[in-house]
């Protein structure tokens, strides 16, 4: 018999490993499937809540945007009946608009480089009220007394005021000052400067708006502002304002909306026509209200149904359709659905992600149940092999043999749990979060964040699984076999 | 020891030597001395078998001797090798060519067929898989289960599994087989089979076999009888000794 040689043991190929895992786990097909799953709702939930935030972000982002645009006639109503306060001047310079700043300095004939000047200081105010307000009552109260807005600023200027400011601010530990206590300082020496440049700007712009009362002509703003790609939006350049053609066609175009709308529903005004409407939707007089009326209104068969019972009442109609109608329901209906979406604001708040704290806290409780559940199904599913480890290490398989077995399947179980999961879940929370916003949600849907999301949540579920699977199988490649054999 | 001197056999050379062997387990401050100095040589060609009641370390010594468990003090040496001194990629190496590893509960993996579990061992020693198929082929066809090579060990009786499990330990011609109680799980009969193929392979080809066991019928094919008791060696003796005083130790030992 011939005598025996150690030499090193030879490491399995991968593929053998590969197709060894393979088989093993298609014969465990149930117990897999188990883990699979526990991994797929792991990363359902965390994918779910990823989603719906990532929805919610897009969805306010879009309905903001839209709402400013849809807007826009009120917004030039407001501005050219009513010079406006320092407040709400100084928030309109500090908005990323360079536009504002421009028209505000041109139009109370300041020195060009007073508009760089101005939009600094007003920023740094802005972010100061912001500051102040976002305090508590009682530190409020304490600091600034009763004052509100730039008037915390003008209560401030006299040395002893803001010694006592200084002073209590130092006492109130959780207080962090923007820029810190100097910046301020010198804010608060260079705003009597801000202030007076501001009150010009309010003189100018009521200057300009006392101009504009001539073009009126007795009409309401609305009224005149349906022709401000016309005549009237020439006179609000020349009094002074930034009023380009793009924005005066949209302006012209919701103020002319706005104008119909409010004659058609000041049909219902009439007995007739309320009479009529009422008979025909089935419904009582006094339930008859503007919200009824354009929900009815979005068939072009109703439409011209109620410019006929107009013209019955002797209502002048001309230059009114039926398409007309229709798209002023269109607009009425979205703007309805638009006031709805606000509340999301609790929920959400601007940003790229778009995801608050609360959110934030979600996720990553998510992640933690997430982690746990994987590592517990990985954990189990080393363990109760135990036996087999050990009967292949007797069999001559190396250490690293069965470290490859193990991660192998760990990866596999992972990246198909991950991906079943991740898909679930997004899908989940797109059919919620369209349910409840409709077709919005899925016109904003922002795929390549979502993407990203499911990319890295399959990663996350991946690495934890490896490592999750890792750390026992170490264990039971490195014990010896009957050691291994002992634990069960 | 003078007992062990004086009874060798006229074998061949020694293939497997302890000095002084020890193991003891440490669990939870209780401390359980399974093996407390086992001196004992066994030469090539030998079918031994290894007898004492349950507890009296018998398993632990196996497990040792094959390297699947460590030594707590004492040596292994296996064809003068000492078996502590290897790496873990050659105790690999050694349970993967120079040793066959049967067992009480078969241990075969599940999820493989016959076929697949015999040429399981050779796959890890690197030889073709063709060659393999065919080698694994003849090894089954060895021990009767030419037929099953398709069926997974759920699919088999005890006895089948257990005969694959030979074919098994075969796989990559080792030079010793140690088999940890064979015949426990298995009814008398298919028992006798097992038995059967084992003194089949000592006798035809030359196989050295060490036998942890309770079957008495063993006695009629062993060469050699070590009983083991409270971790220690209490006698060794050949077969021929051992069949006058049957009777008296019979009784007391079954």
């Amino acid at each position: 018999m011939k005598k025996i040689e150690i030499r090193d043991q030879p490491s399995l190929g991968v593929g053998k490993t590969l197709s060894l895992t393979l088989t093993g786990i298609r014969y465990r097909l149930f117990r897999s499937l188990v883990t699979v799953g526990v991994v797929a709702v792991a990363m359902a939930f965390l994918m779910n809540v990823l989603s719906e935030s990532l929805v919610r972000g897009a969805v306010l982002r879009a309905t903001t945007l839209r709402a400013a645009q849809l807007h826009q006639a009120y917004v030039w109503v407001t501005k050219l009946s009513d010079p406006g306060v320092l407040d709400s001047i100084l928030t309109a310079m500090a908005a990323p608009r360079p536009e504002a700043v421009d028209e505000a300095v041109s139009m109370a004939k300041l020195p060009p480089e007073d508009g760089v000047f101005l939009e600094s200081r007003c920023r740094q105010a802005a972010e100061y009220l912001r500051f102040f307000a976002a305090l508590d009552y009682g530190a409020r109260r304490q600091l600034t007394g009763k004052a509100e807005g730039t008037a915390i600023f003008d209560g401030l200027q006299s040395p002893a005021a803001q010694a006592d400011f200084f002073g209590k601010a130092k006492e109130i530990r959780s207080l962090r000052l923007p820029g810190g206590a100097d910046t301020f300082q010198k804010f608060l020496r260079e705003w009597p400067g801000v202030k007076e440049k501001l009150e010009r700007i309010r003189a100018a712009r009521a200057a300009a708006i006392a101009q504009l009362q001539g073009s009126l002509r007795g009409r309401t703003v609305m009224e005149a502002l349906a022709e401000a790609d016309g005549a009237f939006g020439a006179a609000i350049r020349a009094a002074g304002f930034r009023f380009p053609e793009d924005v005066a066609r949209t302006v012209a175009e919701q103020a002319r909306q706005a104008c119909d709308g409010q004659f058609l529903e000041a049909g219902l005004l009439r007995p007739a026509v309320r009479q009529a409407v009422a008979g025909r939707l089935d419904l009582t007089l006094n339930e008859v209200n503007p919200q009824v009326l354009w929900t009815f209104l979005r068939s072009r068969e109703s439409a011209a149904w109620y410019l006929d019972r107009l013209k019955e009442a002797d209502i002048p109609v001309a230059g009114l359709t039926p398409e007309r109608l229709m798209a002023l329901a269109r607009v009425q209906t979205e703007e309805a659905t638009l006031a709805q979406l606000v509340p999301l604001q609790a929920d959400v708040e601007a940003g790229e992600t778009g995801i608050q704290e609360r959110m934030l806290w979600l996720i990553l409780v998510s992640m933690v149940v997430c982690a746990v559940g994987i590592a517990n199904a990985m954990l189990m599913s080393v363990t109760e092999r135990f036996r087999e480890i050990a009967t292949l290490k007797c069999l001559g398989a190396l250490d690293r043999t069965i470290m490859g077995m193990c991660v192998i399947e760990a990866t596999i179980l992972g990246v198909t749990g991950g991906a079943a999961g991740a898909l679930a879940g997004t899908l989940l929370g797109l059919s919620r979060m369209s349910a409840a916003f409709g077709g919005i949600a899925l016109s904003t849907m922002p795929i390549g964040a979502l993407c990203l999301a499911m990319a890295g949540s399959i990663l996350v579920g991946i690495a934890l699984a490896a490592v999750a699977a890792l750390y026992p199988s170490f264990k039971a490649a490195r014990l010896a076999p009957m050691e291994a054999m002992r634990v069960e | 020891m003078n007992m062990t001197i004086a009874i060798t056999s006229a074998k061949g050379r020694v293939i497997i030597r302890t000095v002084n062997l020890k193991k003891i387990y440490i669990k939870k401050d209780v401390i359980t001395e399974a093996l407390r100095g086992v001196d004992v040589e066994i030469f090539t060609g030998e079918f031994i078998s290894l007898m004492g009641p349950s507890g009296s370390g018998k398993s632990t010594f196996f497990n040792m001797v094959g390297g699947l468990d460590s030594p707590t003090s004492g040596r292994v040496f296996i064809d003068e090798v000492d078996v502590a001194q290897l790496t873990a990629v050659e105790l690999a190496f050694l349970r993967c060519r120079k040793i066959g590893y049967i067992f009480q509960s078969y241990n075969l993996i599940q999820y493989l067929t016959a076929l697949e579990n015999v040429t399981t061992p050779m796959a890890f020693a690197g030889v073709d898989p063709d060659e393999a198929r065919t080698r694994g082929m003849e090894l089954l066809t060895l021990v009767g289960l030419k037929e099953r090579w398709t069926h997974r060990p759920i699919e088999m009786s005890g006895g089948q599994q257990q005969r694959v499990a030979i074919a098994r330990s075969m796989a990559n011609r080792p030079s010793l087989l140690l088999c940890d109680e064979p015949t426990a799980n298995l009814d008398l009969k298919t028992g006798r089979e097992i038995l059967e193929i084992l003194r089949m392979l000592n006798q035809e080809r030359n196989m050295t076999i060490l036998c942890a066991t309770h079957d008495h019928r063993m006695l009629d094919i062993c060469d050699r009888l070590i009983w083991i008791r409270d971790g220690r060696v209490e006698r060794i003796a050949r077969r021929d000794q051992v069949q006058i005083e049957v009777g008296s130790i019979g009784g007391e030992k079954a």
